[in-house]
């Protein structure tokens, strides 16, 4: 049970800054996702929380006490890497076993401890195999029993399902929350797949060229981007660069209400997420008009690509597949909600059936 | 080869046509016939008649009878033992100071990046480009009496007491270290460079030091580096002749140098032939180690 918290975090390797001041907390009991692209300083940043990198400034604190001097195997953290994390030539409970061993517990204490280990990831009577003799998603099962038997006040993991396929991922992801909620121990969970941030974390860190551009519940982030990487990089969002007084964009000022506060500005982008238009077949006065460029059947939704006139980009519709619409054919979008973005300033909710807001 | 067909197609490469086809397993022995013959004729036929010789000896009636009276001479003559146990001895101590000098170079050749590790690695390459004889002179005029290490060591600590190991012992492992150096730092970097950084941060995110993920991972997953390089470096140092030759005492004298000796000198090829059947013989046991270790290698990255 612990709070972590970093406070202006920096670390430069050379000329290259790798997390530029970030300051979090992490709540005891708390999930939180650092969530970004390749390269945004998330790894670097729990390799510091880790003691794996030393910071070039800012501090650690681990229930208020400050350990950013000490070294890995001293800091109250476990982590699971994201592959070639066990020790081949051991078996499963010698890989278990040896952080127990270290700590000079008696022989019964670490048997037990083995075992609820393993009971926990759902893999007893797994003892003796070797890490060879087990698939990917076993050997990250006993990577997270090795870190788990330790009892660490923060548990770590760098992307610790990125090499596993898609359907094994979804089924640890699933059994890793519920460890999680049962332990009730504080977790940071380095991810660059928005959908594995969204569905696990209490709380998001998107992390953009070393900052923490946002940070916030799943669906706030996917409601509120605050700007345009986080509106692009969660979720699909169509991003139509716009002016209020150029309706070359392809988007009619008419049937676009800006904010007052906003149609003075140069340059506005407008955010809208697929599952936010309305489709009219066929095309009504006062409705966007578009040419259905592409179906693709998603499963439970369909997702659309439509061809606005004059825009350089087809927008992205998901729809109700009860509704049947054809290629080539002509539809009317109306949005019914978006977001518009100028620069420098937040961005500003617009729900055409409600009263605008003041930007 | 007239080709008629209404498609106007093109003629088929013979390769591919049923008939001609060869059998990749046929392939593949003709692609290493050539070396197998030279090898057969060349070296397992010479050989096998030499191994042939030593254990048989003319009968009164003038045919072959097995014997291995030519053994039990060896292990009698005092000499031939004697030398045989030096090359031993000088072997074991030689592969043992290839390790102990080879492995902290590799250790800090995996572990540091930078124009030093640079530096030194070009260093520990660098005897692989000189030819032995050249490097037996050249060590020669540096540990030598009156050489370059006596007077540099009287020079700048006014040391008197040097004792050259020159035409010693210790002369010979100190040229064949230094030969072996190059091929002990390659093999240990790379065995080092093939375990994941992230075994190891494991290994002190549970709690070990430095010292106990050294010996706990670091040690055990270089096991069969260690064996492979310590089996080569027995194979090249027991088998060696240039650098004991040159540098070491007359006697007592490593294997290579006493068959010369009793061949040309001594002029006694048929016991020069029984001093190589048995240098061969330990040899053999030793490259068995090294086969059995590379092949499990292979096994296991199969599976």
């Amino acid at each position: 049970m612990a709070t972590l918290k970093l406070h202006s975090l920096v670390k430069r390797f050379g000329d290259v800054t790798a997390v530029n001041g970030v300051d979090l907390s992490v709540e005891n009991g708390e999930f939180l996702c650092l969530l970004g692209p390749s390269g945004c300083g998330k790894t670097t940043a729990l390799r510091m929380i880790a003691g794996f990198e030393n910071p070039t400034a800012g501090d650690i604190f681990i229930d208020g006490m400050p350990v950013t001097a000490m070294p890995p195997n001293r800091r109250p953290t476990a982590m699971v890497f994201q592959q070639y994390t066990l020790w081949p030539h051991m078996s499963v409970f010698q890989n278990i076993a040896y952080g127990l061993r270290l700590r000079r517990l008696a022989r019964a204490v670490v048997e037990e401890k083995v075992a609820d280990g393993l009971d926990l990831v759902g893999l007893a009577g797994y003892e003796k195999r070797l890490p060879s003799q087990l698939s990917g998603g076993q050997q990250q099962r006993v990577a997270l029993a090795r870190a788990l038997v330790l009892e660490p006040k923060i548990l770590l993991l760098d992307e610790p399902f990125s090499s596993l396929d898609a359907a094994l991922r979804v089924r640890l992801r699933e059994e890793l929350l519920r460890i999680q909620r049962q332990l009730g121990i504080a977790t940071i969970f380095v991810t660059h797949d928005q959908e594995e941030a969204l569905s696990l974390a209490d709380r998001i860190a998107l992390m953009q060229l070393g900052n923490i551009v946002q940070l916030d519940t799943p669906s706030e982030l996917y409601a509120h981007p605050r700007n345009l990487f986080a509106a692009e990089f969660i979720g699909a969002m169509n991003l139509l660069p716009t002016h209020p007084s150029d309706p070359t964009l392809g988007l009619d000022p008419r049937t676009l209400s800006l904010p007052p506060g906003m149609q003075g500005n140069a340059s506005l982008t407008v955010a809208i997420r697929p599952e936010d238009f309305q489709v009219t077949v066929p095309s009504e006065p006062g409705m966007w008009t578009g040419e259905v460029e592409q179906t693709m059947d998603m499963g439970h939704y369909r997702k659309v690509l439509v061809t606005l006139a004059g825009a350089s980009a087809p927008v992205k519709v998901f729809m109700a597949k009860s509704m049947e619409v054809r290629e080539r054919q002509t539809i009317g979008l109306t949005p019914l909600r978006y977001l518009v973005y100028a620069e420098e300033s937040e961005p500003v909710e617009v729900v055409p059936d409600r009263p605008m807001p003041q930007a | 080869m007239t080709v008629t067909g209404s498609r106007g197609s093109l003629p088929e490469p013979a390769t591919y046509s049923g008939r001609f086809r060869v059998p990749q397993s046929v392939l593949g022995y003709a692609l290493i016939l050539l070396p197998l013959m030279v090898m057969g004729t060349l070296i397992l036929y010479p050989a096998f008649l030499s191994i042939a010789d030593t254990v048989t000896e003319p009968s009164s009636g003038g045919s072959l009878q097995v014997s291995l009276a030519d053994y039990v001479e060896f292990f009698n003559t005092p000499l031939a033992v004697r030398n045989l146990a030096f090359s031993l001895r000088i072997t074991a101590v030689t592969v043992a100071v290839l390790f102990l000098a080879g492995f902290p170079i590799s250790l800090y050749l995996r572990f540091t990046h930078g124009r030093l590790g640079n530096l030194i690695q070009m260093l520990a390459l660098f005897p692989l480009f000189v030819p032995g004889i050249i490097a037996a002179y050249a060590l020669i005029r540096f540990i030598g009496d009156n050489g370059w290490l006596e007077r540099f060591l009287h020079l700048l600590f006014g040391y008197e007491g040097f004792t050259s190991p020159y035409l010693r012992p210790a002369g010979i492992v100190v040229g064949l270290a230094w030969e072996g150096i190059s091929i002990t730092v390659l093999i240990l970097t790379a065995g080092l460079s093939q375990i994941p950084d992230s075994l190891l941060e494991t290994a002190t995110d549970v709690g070990a030091n430095r010292w106990q993920a050294f010996w706990r991972i670091t040690m055990p997953l270089m096991k069969r580096s260690v064996l492979i390089v310590m089996t080569l470096n027995f194979l090249t140092v027991f088998g060696s002749f240039t650098i004991p030759y040159l540098l070491g005492p007359a006697s007592p004298e490593m294997m290579g140098p006493y068959m010369r000796r009793t061949f040309y000198d001594a002029n006694l090829p048929s016991r020069a032939q029984v001093q190589a059947v048995i240098t061969f013989l330990i040899s053999a046991v030793i490259s068995l180690l090294y086969v059995r270790s590379v092949v499990s290698q292979k096994v296991e990255e199969e599976s």
